[in-house]
């Protein structure tokens, strides 16, 4: 929002720099967003205030904050004679209130310096005194308005309407518009001769010729409004005030405010024209209660101020009390609700920067993080300690007919118009960068969601995917299941098995299934996990003198192993356990050697004995 | 003397073997059970006479002593022969994302302040995301434009505001939680927007909280963030879904409030938003606004984060395009 100090000067009385106007600004809602150029303001504009899109807005607030008289312009032609010339018909739902006038015998020329200059410190285009008054207004009131050449009218009519198919308008800036369906136009003689609230046309605008003018202001439907100029892709000062939502009664203030000056300063006499109301007026009636004041601001002090700091924001005072005020809340504030609002207008302009400290008094509650962030702490740590490196990354990919895929609805992006089934899908960009910069180590790591649809439900699914490049194919493989055990076993999670599955390698605990991984990549379901896992790591107080010895057993080449050394780990209850040693090919078959521990050597001989025979009567594998 | 002659001798030849003999080699010379040279002289002790065992019973007994005690001091460590003063880099070093070594140093501010840490879904209704905010239907905030929709009313959660509503909704007051997460916007990536990035919530609500509460919080916060010495300022800012609401910027510490370009000439830097949690919001998650005040605050990461580890394209956070030294 562009403020040039001299237009707010119009309405109150300061030496304040430039920088002070700033300061005061930014701590009443208004924050400074740009370098000051000279003596103009660009202030930040949130869409709750409405009014703050005006001149006398931002100056009734800053008038207030200062404690300084705020002089609103004197209005002058608010009644005037009537005259229905032009017939004014509502034929869309889009209308909250349509007020017009009708001058005649103007002339139209220069506008006066001040106004001149004001537009040009605000910068907006000088163009002839009508089309300036009626920016000059927009800008101070808040509310677009515009002028038409009657004489350009073919019918005497406008008429508000949602536009059919295939509709089209030239606009002021002279472009060709092609108008979607249901837009608000005005039109006359069944052609827009105007975009609501959005833009005028060029057929019935005002040049140096023109003697009669309607003079129109409109509220409309806000949310249509910013529907329509996106469609359109027209941004403009109109619009970025008629997609907010503006009181309708300013309308009125607005349409006058213009007559007086185009009277002044065009000459003619104007007259009123039909007009058309269906709203809700905005002000409201609320009460301020002490003790809510209290409540909210933490001191019972502001109520004393608190009717003082209404008065100045232009409330009406209806009646109060000790306890309570009685208020109607000014016309222009759409934004107020509740009646914190009001509380927070009196907290603003007592002012933010004396809200003095104070600590929580109560006591803290009771614990509420879940466990799976606990857990996914953990095996970050794990994970991070053992040199992998955490990374972030994009979610969205490009969408590949996967109907478990979830495809976004409206994504501007084409190559990102979905989500991830799986974290390598993402992660493995970042691999790829690795190996591009001839890192020849490679441990990374992603803790995130992965996304399917089952059924009709899209599910999100906490995820942990770890991804390797340390050397070949089998290096990187060992690595992988290494890093398995690694998490899995300090999570206390030691009963885990392998298994091939439709995922290729699965990760099971019992019949369920906890992970998947192939020869550099591994993803663990981290809510499966939290399930299983201890947070009390196994502690062993009495050192263990265990007894070992290895075996080497030769399989078919194809055989999966893996269930084999599970199978001796279960053979007899005094093995402790059972590790991989190596394995080698030769003539075509697998050797493994695998080494199991007891704490019971005079037992060794017979376990040794009992896998020999267990194993070869299962599995037929030679030792 | 016989006996007095031969503890001067074993003496004088333990000073050399000292110097010359590994530990165990000593012990077998001088102790062995055998042929130890102290063992012989010990068990020549009962052939002596009365008034020498007397004298040299003792003697005997302290040399024996006195090189068992020597023979122990000498270390059986291996001797190091490469130079220890030289650096070893590691080979394997992990690293946490800048992001998430942030989001722990935050967590750990708030958990001493008695905050849990909360989570929610990505994949939000628009009830959790919009509604509970205050944000009804046909808010500019609630543009189809700037939200990543799956179908009509189900959509990627564009702030970490619909994890304050979850929390409000699911939990039950007295209620302290931040919430860190990624958030996802419709925009196609630039230097400086991504389509998701993190940002960061907090909520408290109890009974009698108020704006002084939270101006304390995130003071505090502030200053354990940027240092004891920075200038904070708090301003009036309107969120929908509290009231009032309060925008937060600390000085910049290079102008130091006179606006230069690191602060694009604000002499400020933003950092966060907050406010008391609307009453309506409150209401919506079944909290009675009457009996229950509290505030709530957030923050984007993403920018923080940048600065903190010089990283100066938001692509480079999460494209993977970081890499660690």
């Amino acid at each position: 929002m562009i403020v040039p100090i001299n237009w707010v000067k119009d309405y109150l009385t300061t030496h304040k720099t430039p920088k002070e106007f700033a300061k005061s600004f930014t701590e009443i809602g208004l924050m400074l967003d740009r370098p000051i150029m000279g003596e103009v303001l660009d202030l930040e504009h949130r869409m709750d205030r409405s009014d703050w899109l005006s001149m006398l807005g931002c100056a009734r607030d800053f008038a207030a904050f200062e404690k300084l008289v705020f002089n609103e312009p004197e209005l002058k032609s608010e009644k005037l004679p009537k005259k229905n010339e032009v017939e004014i018909t509502i034929k869309s739902e889009k209308v909250n209130k349509f007020r017009t006038r009708i001058i005649k015998n103007i002339k139209v020329g220069e506008s006066p310096e001040f106004i001149k200059e004001r537009l040009v410190s605000y910068g907006l285009p000088v163009i002839n005194n009508v089309v300036d008054i009626t920016n000059f207004v927009m800008v101070e009131y808040g509310q677009p308005l515009h002028a038409q050449d009657l004489n350009k009218f073919e019918k005497k009519e406008i008429v508000l309407r949602d536009t059919e198919r295939g509709e089209t308008i030239q606009t002021l800036d002279s472009s060709q518009m092609k108008l979607e369906e249901g837009t608000l136009v005005l039109s006359e003689n069944n052609k827009p001769i105007c975009i609501g609230g959005i833009v005028g046309g060029l057929r019935t605008g005002v040049t140096e010729i023109t003697t009669e003018i309607i003079l129109d202001s409109g509220n409309y439907d806000q949310a249509s409004i910013r529907k329509a100029s996106r469609q359109l892709n027209i941004r403009n000062e109109t619009v970025s005030r008629s997609e907010k939502f503006l009181s309708p009664e300013v309308v009125d203030l607005a349409i006058v405010r213009a007559t007086d000056l185009i009277l002044e300063y065009a000459g003619g006499e104007a007259f009123e024209n039909d007009d058309f109301e269906n709203f809700t007026p905005t002000s409201k009636k609320m009460v301020l209660t002490r003790e809510r004041l209290a409540k909210i601001s933490g001191e019972e002090f502001y109520f004393d101020h608190a009717s003082d700091i209404l008065d100045r924001l232009n409330y009406e005072i209806t009646s109060q009390n000790e306890k309570e005020i009685h208020v109607k809340t000014p016309y222009f504030r759409t934004d107020i609700e509740v009646e914190d609002d009001v509380v927070s207008d009196i907290l603003r302009i007592y002012g933010y920067s004396k809200i003095e400290a104070e600590p929580i008094k109560n006591y803290p509650p009771v614990e509420i993080t879940p466990e799976i962030l606990k857990l996914e702490e953990k095996v970050t740590n794990i994970l991070v300690s053992a040199g992998f490196h955490e990374h972030i990354t994009d979610p969205f990919v490009k969408f590949d007919g996967n109907e478990k895929r979830i495809l976004l609805f409206n994504s501007v992006n084409s190559d990102k118009d979905s989500l991830r089934l799986s974290l390598q899908e993402t992660l493995n960009n970042t691999f790829n960068y690795y190996q591009k910069q001839a890192i020849n180590e490679i441990k990374l790591f992603e803790v995130g969601n992965r996304y399917f649809k089952s059924g009709s439900e899209y599910v999100e699914e906490r995820t942990l995917g770890i991804m390797v490049g340390v050397g070949d194919i089998n290096t990187n493989s060992l690595k992988i299941r290494e890093t398995i055990d690694l998490i899995l076993s300090n999570l206390g999670i030691i009963n885990y098995h392998f298994a091939r599955s439709k995922n290729g390698l699965s990760i099971m605990h019992s019949s369920e299934e906890i992970g998947f991984f192939n020869s550099n990549y591994a993803e663990v379901n981290l809510k499966k996990i939290q399930k299983l896992a201890s947070f009390v790591s196994p502690v062993i107080s009495e050192f263990e003198n265990l007894s070992k010895e290895d075996l080497t057993f030769t399989s078919h080449i194809d055989v999966d192993n893996g269930e084999i050394i599970e199978y001796v780990r279960n053979i007899n209850p005094l093995i402790s356990k059972v590790e991989y040693v190596t394995e080698f090919i030769s003539d075509s078959k697998r050797k493994v050697s695998f080494r199991y521990y007891s704490s019971y050597p005079q037992e060794m001989k017979k376990i040794r004995e009992e896998i020999i025979t267990s194993t070869h009567k299962k599995y037929g594998v030679e030792f | 003397m016989y006996i007095e002659n031969k503890i001067s001798e074993i003496k004088n030849s333990f000073a050399v073997d000292v110097q010359n003999l590994p530990k165990d080699d000593l012990y077998l010379k001088y102790f062995s059970k055998t042929n130890g040279l102290v063992t012989l002289l010990i068990k020549e002790i009962p052939s002596l006479t009365k008034e020498d065992k007397k004298i040299y019973g003792q003697k005997i007994n302290e040399i024996s002593k006195e090189i068992e005690a020597k023979i122990n001091e000498i270390s059986t460590e291996e001797k190091i022969s490469i130079d220890e003063t030289i650096k070893i880099p590691s080979g394997s070093k992990g690293y946490l994302h800048p992001v998430t070594e942030t989001i722990r140093e935050m967590n750990n501010f708030f958990r001493y302040y008695g905050f849990s840490v909360y989570d929610g879904p990505e994949i939000e209704t628009e009830e959790y995301n919009f509604r509970k905010l205050n944000l009804p239907e046909n808010h500019p905030a609630t543009d189809l434009q700037d939200t990543l929709f799956i179908e009509p009313g189900l959509l990627l959660r564009t702030h970490t505001s619909s994890l304050e509503t979850r929390v409000l909704t699911e939990k039950n007051p007295p209620i302290r939680a931040v919430m860190p997460g990624k958030v996802f916007r419709n925009e196609t990536p630039s230097a400086t927007n991504a389509s998701f990035f993190h940002q960061y919530q907090g909520v408290v609500v109890d009974k009698n909280i108020s704006i002084k509460n939270l101006v304390q919080t995130l003071t505090d916060f502030h200053k354990y963030l940027f240092g004891p010495d920075v200038v904070i300022r708090f301003r009036y800012k309107y969120y929908p879904e509290v009231s009032p609401g309060l925008g937060t910027d600390i000085q910049c510490q290079f102008c130091k409030g006179d606006g230069c370009k690191v602060c694009k000439y604000r002499g400020y830097i933003e950092v966060l938003g907050s406010g008391m949690i609307h009453y309506n919001t409150l209401k919506m998650c079944g909290i009675d606004p009457k009996e229950y005040t509290g505030f709530a605050f957030g923050m984007g990461l993403s920018r923080l984060v940048m600065q903190r580890y010089k990283i100066d394209n938001i692509r480079k956070l999460y494209g993977g395009e970081i890499t660690y030294k």
